[in-house]
């Protein structure tokens, strides 16, 4: 059994975080904690007496930082390694993982996500009286499995990189333990997922029965000498099921807006984004790197399946935004029409091909950082006395006098959700359709995903008139979260995206760069 | 899927068939075969002979399905150094092992993959020791 | 021949002390802004000179120094590339230098004139943007980037007329500003267009080389270089306040006096200008009938708003007409082909007509925000300092030797003299003796306008300074000198105004004079002039450059007098006479040839109506009604039923995604589902050959059945795929042909008769 040290370098950004997970976790393990009642902890009735113990308020604030730098670090050996990186993608550990400039800049977008998103967390947790110092080692850990997913070469390492990843987001999605809807969320997310990770292990038996491989490349070939057998187009079909579930995409989305409204905020934002961006990557791996062949077949060819999601996922997510009061909850719906706007350029990539690619990768990096900007806000316009948190639009309305730059980085991010220049989303929407394009028999789906994009300006712009025209209520019990890094966090990303708006050019080019 | 592909799971077909009329069959018999003659005693709850105390809808503590879960990782992970050892030999050649001597350089390969393997173990237990979640009290 | 300079710095200043003011000013009280505005200005000025220095000691007369904002491509959109960069050449240094200096002056004298302001930190915060967004416009590499500035100091501009929004009528004057100059943004954003569509280039740089592109024969007959042209100048009507769209300058003078100074007669207004000597290329283009409305336009509204200016007694007002006088001036200067003298007199203006502004603003300071003239007079005896600055602004603005209107006023006047337009070689003889006359015409309305202006300038100056004070006694007994902070910039602006022409004095003016001297003296002419091809018009007798000076002059004097005649020592009575007699003029100019209440009627009250028509019936029906009452109801619905789906039961989700699962897997291998059976019949004689399927359809997927004569009873079963299958008629006649199409996957069945999901194609025989 031979062993190659390359591979370990070309790992690294994975290896790094992994070893930093471990670290972040053995240091939450052996800080401070403090013996309470467990009624006390959980809201139980009293009758049990015995204690338990809890990290004490404000106890593993000290994480944030060193997670923060972990993230830099990896962010830097990314750069590094794209710098090094030769022309051709590098397979590595026996053809389980790829290296390439696609990948590489997929898991740049979610490290930057990620490292935007925590800043707010210490905040968050404070004020909701919430301390739990898992949350930055189960994020670090989620991201391993993000990368695992990205570069994955293998049907293995795709389920690997899946699981890894959900795992991590079902134990944050369920960390505010004191709140019953975080459970619940939790709960939905996890059971649905684990039905659906069975489909998806099962997809990946029926293809692995057909070529009797897993790898991707062996699969690619195969398919292409022998054509597809029935069961391997069932096979695949199940996979996207799977995938479709992760990516929150009607019809398999119904666990996304209970999960991101229930979950605490900062998880949702890393959820929304850096799963969103993971999924895709994966997702144009499988579809576009591996069964180019299969995409422009009438019916059978996944363009078909997928434009047909895409149309359900714009449609219902912006109808049922529309219909929400709760403005998490709205964003979760919005999450679902983007994953339909990203299907579109998903389907884009298998009619025009490479072309696509890096409009797909700029709308991918420009959704992440609005994201983690919104919730960032959503974060920071806090919560009531209990802790609840105030997502009403009624809650924010008058925000514009009470937290001017709170509503005005909202209002920011919502036009770069809604596409308006001078935003990234505007560039995000445009590339993505002059892609699309490129193939005049799209020209109906990009109908309908500009005829959504009007239809989402509504429920943004509600915000928006809330935020700056509506007066406060009476008695506004809000106490917005005042911390520093949480602000800063929001500034860049809001400022990230105002950059993308303006100067394009650059992440353009840089999103064009990023080939197999 | 054509016709003769559709030949080639017809045994499982009749798998399946055959245990689903197996089971009717069986418990139709029972059914159909056997006396039915009740009375009170035969109609209660039947529980080693003694009538239940209160109700079976308890609430256990939490702490049994944590250490469950733990047995399950721990275990098998442990499960885990089997298929290890029986490829040991191979892991750790660089060449071709015959009669499980090897014919080239050995390596540590094989030895340092499981100390990795193991090292996460225990942070792993380590972690669990001080989340106090082994300790019962 | 260009070099790398840190452009960037003179933009980023401003803009980084707007940020600082807007943001945290309120917060650290008006020294803090004072300091922060002043400095960010002087700092961008002091980059700039170093810059200008830079151009002026290392560069050709054509070399400029860049800066690339963006590395890479600013905005990519297929084909469309576009760099953002900044550029700094001999015509942007003189608009810099003015820009930055100037700005810098009113800066510190607003300081002083708005101590007493509560918003304080948002005024000095708009100021410094507009001043960032003034500079992007005239460093900006290609049109594009100035095309961004140029947006900017509309909403500068805009931000800064309705300062006080509180009252209606400035919020009003904003708006109305807004408006015009839109009008006039979107021909100019056409012209970019075009410019780019056509030409291909948007580049500064690149202008040197497109002549012949621009000659592309476009509309009615005319090359494509006349029509971005005109699209491009009117935008530059609607900035630098040009018939027709000049409307909104005299409003603007709502806006805080610096405001004025700056904005609307030292710098935003001259932009129009600028881009005409930018781009003359595309206004060179052979005929050159561009140029030809430039200059009329200019003419026209020199001598339209010369003649307003005469009656008006709003102190600002006069100011705001003359400067729309003053613009048309420049306007027939670039128009003419005299580039050179047109940016000349845009950079002497802009010292005289700020400081006069300043001067008004000084004024109405004294008199408590008071602006109606002849409520003034006497004022010279309490503010001297302003008096006698304004003294030598009314000198410069007069065009009174040496003062600096009088160089560049001159260079005017004998370059339109002169002046020569190419137009078609073959134009008959009358057309032909027209064009030459027209540079004549032109020149004796500027000539009018000249003498307007002497005029009213100086009735301005008798009116307020001398005589007897005619307002209130409490506003006598307030009248004092205005503070340092105000007069300083008053007396550096009449420095200016004194030593700014001295560097464009005529060559005919200074032979026989020592070299050196004579460089300083004509160093503006040696500046631009090779900086700007063709080289401008000029007389070729000198007797003629003599004469049209002296006439000049006399003209000059000629309104001074009569407006001495008339006002000085205060209003006397024959201008009262005078007045009456002439009351028909006299109203028709008050009433500024009643052009407002003409665009009420015209443009105004029927787009009211249009509007109103579209309120009542478009939004309150269609919208209201249909959009939001309708709409919403079928889209809440729609939302609703979506909620009842989503009901919290994971249960419910599970099936969900069973459902959805099934659905895909039915759909992707089901082919029937959605396409119809497409068929192809070829007759020939008894034997019919049907081709099955087409291209989508995959081989060996669906089993056919076909009946051949439509009987209900099929002929052929268990057809598999086949490329073409042939039959034989027994008889003659026309037949039905119905196929079934059967999926094995599914052992669904399609009829080629169905009418449902996917259109199959009726097929039938006509057999002979």
């Amino acid at each position: 059994m031979t062993f190659d040290t390359s591979d370990l370098v070309a790992s690294l950004p994975l290896l790094f975080l992994t070893v930093a997970g471990i670290v972040l976790l053995l240091l939450d393990a052996f800080s401070r904690v403090v013996l309470v009642g467990r009624e006390h902890h959980l809201k139980l009735p009293a009758e049990t007496s015995e204690a338990v113990a809890v990290p004490p308020p404000g106890s593993r604030n000290y994480l944030m930082p060193v997670t923060l730098l972990f993230l830099l670090g990896a962010l830097a050996i990314i750069v590094w390694q794209v710098g090094t990186l030769p022309e051709t993608s590098v397979t590595i550990y026996r053809g389980m993982l790829v290296v390439d400039r696609f990948g590489l800049f997929v898991i740049g977008v979610c490290v930057a996500a990620a490292a935007l998103g925590i800043v707010s967390a210490p905040a968050y947790m404070r004020a909701h009286k919430m301390e739990f110092g898992e949350f930055y080692a189960l994020v670090v850990f989620a991201l391993c499995g993000m990368i695992i997913l990205v570069q994955a070469a293998d049907l293995v390492s795709v389920f690997l990189g899946i699981e890894t990843m959900s795992l991590g987001a079902y134990v944050l999605t369920g960390s505010w333990r004191r709140s019953a809807r975080s459970s619940e969320a939790a709960m939905k997310y996890f059971l649905v997922g684990a039905f659906v990770s069975g489909l998806l292990v099962y997809g990946i038996a029926l293809i692995y029965g057909v070529t009797e491989t897993t790898s991707l490349i062996d699969i690619k070939r195969i398919a292409m000498s022998r054509g597809a057998a029935p069961l391997f187009y069932i096979g695949w079909m199940l996979l996207l099921v799977g995938f479709a579930f992760k990516l929150g995409v009607v019809p398999f989305h119904m666990w996304a807006p209970d999960t991101y409204d229930g979950a605490p905020t900062p998880v949702s934002g890393f959820m929304m984004s850096c799963i969103k961006a993971a999924g895709f990557a994966g997702l144009i791996r499988l579809l576009q790197g591996t069964l180019p062949m299969l995409a422009r077949d009438p019916f059978t060819g996944w363009t078909f399946v997928l434009s047909w999601l895409a149309v359900l996922s714009m449609s219902l997510g912006n109808l049922a935004a529309i219909k929400q009061d709760n403005i998490k909850r709205m964003l979760a719906y919005s999450s679902i029409s983007h994953a339909g706007y990203l299907m579109v350029g998903v389907v884009a990539l298998g009619t025009v091909g490479d072309a696509a690619r890096g409009p797909l990768l700029f709308y991918l990096a420009s959704y992440a950082l609005t994201v983690v900007a919104s919730m960032g806000v959503v974060s920071w316009v806090g919560c009531d006395e209990r802790g609840e948190e105030r997502v009403r639009l009624s809650d924010w309305a008058g925000l514009g006098k009470r937290e001017p730059m709170a509503a005005l980085l909202m209002t920011i991010a919502l036009l770069s959700l809604g596409g308006f220049p001078p935003t990234a989303g505007f560039f995000g929407k445009f590339y993505l359709f002059q892609a699309a394009l490129g193939e005049s028999k799209l020209l109906w789906l990009i109908l309908v995903a500009i005829a959504n994009s009007l239809v989402s300006v509504y429920y943004y712009l509600r915000v928006i008139t809330a935020m700056y025209f509506r007066e406060p209520a009476p008695n506004p019990a809000t106490l917005p979260i005042q911390s520093t890094a949480m602000k800063v966090g929001v500034l860049v990303s809001t400022l990230l995206v105002l950059a993308m708006g303006m100067f394009p050019g650059w992440l353009s080019a840089l999103c064009a760069a990023a080939k197999f | 899927m054509s016709v003769e592909q559709a030949t080639d799971y017809g045994p499982t077909l009749v798998a399946i068939l055959f245990g689903i009329a197996f089971s009717c069959v069986f418990l139709g018999l029972a059914m159909f075969l056997g006396p039915k003659r009740e009375n009170a005693e035969k109609l209660s709850p039947f529980e080693c002979g003694s009538e239940p105390i209160g109700s079976p809808r308890v609430r256990f503590s939490v702490k049994f399905y944590q250490v469950a879960l733990l047995f399950l990782i721990f275990d098998i992970e442990a499960a885990f150094l089997y298929p290890w050892a029986a490829i040991f030999r191979r892991l750790s050649c660089l060449g071709t092992v015959i009669g499980g001597e090897c014919l080239g350089t050995v390596t540590a390969f094989g030895f340092v993959e499981m100390l990795v393997f193991m090292s996460t173990l225990v942070v792993a237990l380590a972690y669990v020791w001080r989340k106090r979640a082994i300790g019962w009290g | 021949m260009t070099e790398n300079f840190p452009l960037y710095l003179i933009i980023l200043l401003p803009l980084l002390g707007a940020a600082l003011n807007l943001l945290f000013g309120r917060r650290f009280g008006n020294t803090f802004v004072s300091v922060v505005a002043c400095s960010a200005v002087a700092g961008a000025a002091l980059v700039a000179t170093k810059a200008v220095l830079l151009v002026a000691s290392e560069l050709p007369a054509r070399g400029a120094l860049v800066d690339q904002l963006v590395s890479g491509d600013w905005i990519v959109a297929g084909d469309f590339k576009l760099q953002a960069g900044l550029m700094l050449d001999r015509l942007s240094s003189v608009m810099v230098m003015v820009v930055t200096w100037i700005a810098l002056l009113i800066h510190i004298y607003a300081t002083g004139y708005m101590e007493h302001e509560p918003d304080f930190a948002r005024f000095f915060g708009y100021l410094n943007l507009f001043t960032g967004a003034m500079l992007i416009l005239v460093l900006g590499d290609s049109l594009p980037v100035t095309f961004v500035g140029w947006e900017g100091v509309g909403l500068a501009s805009y931000l800064l007329i309705g300062f006080w929004y509180h009252e209606d009528k400035n919020a009003t004057a904003g708006r109305k500003a807004f408006i015009v100059n839109r009008i006039g943004d979107f021909g100019f954003l056409l012209g970019i267009c075009l410019l780019f569509t056509v030409v291909g280039t948007v580049k500064y740089a690149d202008f040197g080389s497109i002549a012949g592109r621009l000659m592309t024969p476009w509309w009615m007959g005319w090359p494509v270089g006349y029509w971005i042209a005109i699209l491009l100048f009117v935008g530059c009507c609607g900035k630098s306040a040009q018939i027709p769209l000049y409307v909104w300058l005299p409003d603007a003078m709502a806006g805080p006096t610096p405001v004025s100074a700056l904005i609307h007669a030292a710098t935003m207004v001259t932009a129009g200008v600028y881009v005409v000597a930018r781009c003359h290329t595309i206004f060179d283009t052979f005929p050159e009938a561009a140029k030809m409305t430039v200059a009329g336009v200019g003419a026209l509204t020199a001598l339209f708003a010369a003649t307003i200016g005469i009656v008006q007694r709003d102190f600002k007002k006069v100011l705001a007409y003359s400067t729309v006088s003053q613009l048309g001036f420049m306007f027939v200067g670039v128009g003419t082909g005299a580039y050179t003298a047109g940016v000349f007199h845009l950079m002497t203006h802009a010292f005289f007509k700020a400081g006069l502004f300043l001067g008004a603003g000084s004024v109405m300071h004294a008199m408590g925000g008071e602006g109606d003239i002849v409520k003034m007079g006497g004022l010279g005896k309490h503010m001297p300092i302003t008096r006698w600055t304004f003294f030598v602004y009314c000198l410069a603005i007069a065009g009174i030797v040496p003062f600096a209107g009088f160089f560049s006023k001159d260079a005017i006047l004998a370059g339109t003299f002169a002046a020569e337009f190419r137009m078609s070689t073959q134009m008959t003889g009358a057309q032909a003796h027209l064009v030459a006359l027209y540079p004549k015409l032109l020149w004796g309305m500027l000539a009018t306008a000249a003498l307007c202006t002497a005029f009213y300038m100086w009735r301005l100056y008798f009116v307020v300074f001398t005589g007897k004070f005619r307002g209130t006694e409490e506003q006598e007994h307030h009248l004092h000198e205005s503070p340092m902070s105000m007069t300083l910039p008053l007396v550096m602006l009449a420095v200016g105004s004194v030593l700014a022409g001295l560097i464009g004095v005529p060559a005919v003016m200074t032979h026989g004079l020592p070299e050196s001297l004579e460089h300083v003296l004509t160093f503006f002419n040696h500046w631009l002039s090779p900086a700007m091809v063709p080289a401008s018009p000029e007389p070729h007798e000198h007797w003629l450059e003599w004469a049209l000076m002296g006439g000049a002059l006399t003209i000059s004097l000629c309104g001074i007098g009569l407006a001495a005649a008339l006002y000085r020592g205060g209003i006397s009575e024959t201008a009262e006479n005078l007045k009456d007699k002439l009351g028909f003029a006299h109203k028709l100019l008050w009433n500024k040839y009643y052009v407002d209440e003409l665009y009420d009627f015209l443009l105004v009250r029927p787009l009211r109506r249009v509007a109103v028509i579209l309120w009542k019936v478009v939004d309150n029906l269609v919208i209201d009604l249909g959009l939001t009452k309708i709409g919403p109801y079928i889209v809440d619905s729609l939302g609703a039923l979506v909620q009842r789906f989503q009901n919290g039961d994971v249960q419910r989700y599970i099936i969900a995604v069973m459902v959805g699962a099934a659905g895909i897997l039915f759909g992707s291998t089901y082919w029937l589902a959605y396409q119809g059976i497409q068929g192809e019949v070829k007759v020939e004689r008894r034997t019919v050959t049907l081709k099955l399927g087409d291209a989508r359809m995959r081989p060996g997927q669906l089993i056919y059945a076909i009946d051949w004569d439509g009987d209900g009873k099929f002929d052929d079963t268990n057809v598999r795929f086949n490329s073409e299958l042939k039959h034989e008629y027994g008889n003659a006649g026309q037949f039905k042909i119905v196929v079934e199409a059967r999926d094995p996957v599914w052992n669904m069945v399609k009829r080629s008769d169905d009418w449902f999901f996917g259109a199959s194609t009726p097929l039938s025989a006509k057999v002979e």
